[in-house]
């Protein structure tokens, strides 16, 4: 068996692919019959996707044609 | 993203097609400038890095040969320049031992959460009116998410910044910082779990 405080360290690990044997069997236990591990791995989905819909930061509008300038001086 | 394709952009963007730098800008600026600003943290320093990377990119752009991916190749140029840019500030920053830091025992949860066997004993609650559509629409949400991604450490904000804000594959995240595949995951992990918990601060049972 493991516990929550070691289930909380391994969610990320488990996601990614990286638990195997005992671990991984232990993990997937624990997290069938743990409501509140299951609950905080599900806040951690939302951490994630809150993360994921942070809008990019956009190039400033002349960074193209300074850039495209550069290129023209490099070639003559 | 195959090295073929990055090879392709590069040679239209050398013959002097416009649009392909374009896309190449569009593609690449939003990483570039969070990533020299988890590394430089001055914001205007940190744009200015970017500016003179991207310069220092598109100069030496002949000389991409497509055997790293253009990415990773453009992370060790900005890298290199926030590197500089920290070393005028003053700032000793973790650019030049981000992939050797040594990896601290850090808890992702307060041991006070849990009981003396390590199950818990305050439980986390589930959050009210919680979809990461509505969360991002609540401006306190969004700057305690900003204000916890500026106290992370260099190495945890860089990779959760590629991974999570940007959506890079870890195999890109471990070339572009030089990390190990295991110490990427538990930097990723422990930058997730400090912005969960102050998600919790903010949603959580004692919040209400
Ligand atoms: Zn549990």
């Amino acid at each position: 068996m493991i516990t929550c405080r070691e289930a909380t360290e391994l969610h990320t690990a488990a996601e990614e692919g990286a638990l195997t044997g005992a671990k991984k069997v232990f993990y997937d236990l624990h997290m069938k019959i743990c409501p509140g591990c299951k609950c905080y791995r599900a806040q951690l989905h939302t951490t994630v996707d809150v993360l994921k819909g942070l809008p990019p930061e956009e190039p400033p509008a002349d960074l193209v044609s300074l850039l495209a300038s550069e290129l023209d001086e490099k070639k003559s | 993203m195959t090295h073929d394709d990055d090879r392709a952009l590069v040679a239209e963007i050398l013959a002097g097609d416009r649009a392909a730098l374009a896309r190449l800008v569009a593609r690449e600026h939003s990483w570039l400038v969070r990533l020299a600003r988890a590394v430089v943290r001055d914001k205007a320093v940190a744009d200015e890095v970017v500016q003179d990377g991207w310069v220092a990119v598109i100069r030496s752009l002949g000389s991409f040969e497509g055997r790293s991916s253009l990415r990773t190749w453009m992370a060790t140029i900005v890298l290199n320049r926030a590197k500089t840019a920290a070393v005028r500030g003053a700032r000793t920053i973790a650019v030049a031992h981000l992939g050797s830091d040594v990896i601290e025992d850090e808890d992702s949860v307060d041991r006070s959460r849990f009981g003396g066997v390590g199950f818990w004993a305050k439980p986390p609650e589930p959050w009210e009116n919680s979809s990461p559509e509505a969360l991002l629409h609540r401006r306190e949400v969004l700057a305690r998410v900003d204000a916890t991604l500026g106290e992370l450490p260099d190495a945890q904000r860089a990779v959760l910044t590629l991974r999570d804000l940007e959506g890079w594959s870890s195999e890109e995240v471990c070339n572009a910082l030089g990390v190990s595949e295991s110490n990427q995951r538990v930097l990723l992990h422990r930058a997730r779990a400090k912005v969960r918990t102050a998600l919790e601060e903010l949603l959580g049972p004692e919040s209400r």
